[in-house]
């Protein structure tokens, strides 16, 4: 397989940082629990602050000396989220009141300094950018479909747009997010065991296949399949 | 160690980049700073504009620091005029249940007279939140829909059409203080008059009055109510404006029907002694001073404080009827 894609489908899906690796669940309880537009947005700024980190920190992979790598990543890391948050304040002052502190809170991400320690610091920068991209997508795309399931049981909404009067007004508190992350990952989980399993089952079923046309073919025959 | 040494070591080469890396982001943020900082007018504009659906708008602050600025339960802490509106904003505050009730409210004027609320925007509240979410938007939209010149906005009384049953009923009434507040003040403001000092809200005109003994007035005061009911008081007030007697005829604290609790044991025991206070002592009280308001009997002590600063304003009024008085 490219490594590309396996890097990209790994951060996306089989290593997805929620679902998967149950990283970054502070940030994931506090935003689903608001609606789906403060989970995307905090899954968009996630992203940009991962793709930056890793692209940084792979590219001053060589030159930071192995000793002060941590200190290092941390003050990288903080700068970019005090970037974005000026950008957001500067130009999407609602969606910075939205995210509030836990904007602050993905400098101590640790899918962002997980990112940066597991893969940037031993990879190529476009292998560390794909990386970003695609763990930040797992992050946003997880967060937005929980946001969504929250927002909808929780305010009868849909990115804020009202669609109906029937509301659970525990799916708009971090307990009832709390609830819809456990489902969602069970769910994915299995989703993927399934399609893994049932993978598994096609190669088997080649593999002996191909062991019983080996040997009939040494005894002269062949069998069909 | 050598200095060769050391500048070829492994820590010479930490402290470097760990130097490079603080600086250039030093520096970084500093020039992104200097793009994307938002200033505190940008960020007052954006609030105003809030009240405007999002709309570009310009504001001048006026000084309000020589006006009296307790208006009918409420403080005006700040007066802005929306010059490309010609409106007025009021930021005013009233106590709640559990602490202040700030609004923005914007007054609609046509030259110096109000016309209509525009909006009423809840600024900060240090009530419990629970209470602020009980107050839904549509309430705040009837002061705009349901200004009346002249009339105050209330929740209503219990039993009756016009009550407003919240839940919130502490931070509604501080809402409505401050709506009802604001509207006065930029009456006067704006028709450059005097904001009079008013504390007959809750008085009986009809059954109050008072006969004058020398330089003393001597009052017989009702206030309304049903929760609680009227309470009746003979208040003296003397030439410097202190209370030479205080008697509270009829109590009109009600007992809770569940529980049993007479609210009238519940008063603060300066409400019901308030012999030898001036104007200033009882304003205080009605700020909470001392916690001497919010006892258990929160409306049981305001009608005696109110009563008796309504027999303070009203000694000058009587004793110099071309001041103003009847």
């Amino acid at each position: 397989m490219n490594k590309y894609k396996k890097i990209t489908l790994d951060g996306i899906i089989f290593s997805n940082p929620t679902f998967m690796l149950v990283l970054g669940t502070c940030p994931t309880l506090a935003m689903i629990s608001k609606g789906a537009i403060s989970a995307a947005g905090m899954g968009l700024c996630v992203l940009v602050v991962l793709t930056l980190s890793n692209i940084i920190i792979s590219a001053l992979r060589k030159v930071i000396p192995n000793q002060v790598r941590i200190p290092c990543y941390i003050v990288i890391i903080a700068t970019l989220v005090t970037l974005v948050q000026m950008v957001l304040e500067k130009f999407l002052p609602d969606l910075y009141d939205s995210l509030g502190t836990f904007l602050a809170l993905i400098v101590v991400n640790c899918i962002v300094l997980g990112r940066a320690e597991a893969f940037a610091n031993k990879h190529t920068v476009l292998e560390s950018a794909t990386d970003g991209i695609a763990n930040g997508l797992g992050f946003t795309l997880a967060l937005t479909l929980m946001g969504i399931v929250c927002e909808f049981f929780g305010s009868g909404a849909l990115f804020g747009f009202k669609i109906m009067d029937f509301k659970i007004k525990m799916f708009s508190s971090p307990a009832g997010a709390f609830i819809i992350y456990g489902l969602s990952i069970a769910l994915f989980t299995y989703i993927i065991d399934v399609t893994q399993r049932a993978r598994r089952v096609k190669v088997n079923r080649f593999t002996r296949k191909n062991l019983l046309n080996e040997r009939n073919s040494a005894d002269g025959t062949e069998v069909k399949a | 160690m050598t200095v060769k040494q050391f500048f070829k070591s492994t820590a010479f080469k930490c402290i470097a980049v760990l130097t490079g890396v603080l600086l250039t982001s030093g520096i970084l943020l500093a020039i992104a700073f200097g793009f994307l900082e938002v200033t505190d007018e940008e960020r007052f504009n954006r609030k105003i504009g809030v009240m405007y659906g999002g709309e570009t708008v310009t504001s001048q602050a006026q000084d309000i620091s020589d006006k009296n600025v307790k208006v009918k339960g409420a403080t005006i802490e700040a007066l802005w005029l929306i010059t490309n509106k010609s409106d007025y904003l009021v930021q005013a505050s009233s106590r709640g249940n559990g602490g202040d009730v700030t609004c923005w409210i914007t007054i609609n004027m046509n030259g110096t007279a109000v016309t209509g609320i525009g909006k009423v925007l809840l600024y900060s509240v240090d009530d419990p939140a629970e209470f602020k979410d009980n107050i839904g938007n549509d309430i705040y939209e009837k002061f705009h829909t349901e200004y009346v010149e002249g009339k105050d906005f209330s929740y209503g009384t219990k039993g009756t059409e016009d009550y407003i049953n919240t839940g919130a009923s502490y931070t509604l009434s501080a809402v409505c203080n401050n709506v009802n507040g604001a509207v006065e003040f930029v009456k006067a403001y704006a028709s450059g008059g005097e904001i009079v000092k008013d504390f007959s809200k809750n008085i009986d005109k009809e059954k109050t009055s008072w006969e004058i003994d020398g330089e003393t007035v001597i009052y017989d005061i009702y206030t309304t109510g049903e929760e609680p009911g009227p309470f009746h008081f003979t208040i003296k007030v003397d030439a410097s404006g202190t209370l030479t007697e205080y008697i509270i005829l009829t109590n009109g604290s009600s007992t809770e029907e569940e529980s049993g609790e007479d609210y009238g044991s519940l008063m603060s025991p300066q409400a019901v002694n308030l012999k030898g206070k001036t104007l200033v002592d009882i304003e205080s009280y009605l700020d909470n001073a001392d916690g001497v308001l919010i006892t258990g009997a929160t409306r049981s002590n305001q009608r005696c404080y109110e009563a008796a600063a309504y027999a303070l304003t009203e000694y000058d009024r009587i004793m110099n009827p071309d001041k103003g008085g009847e």
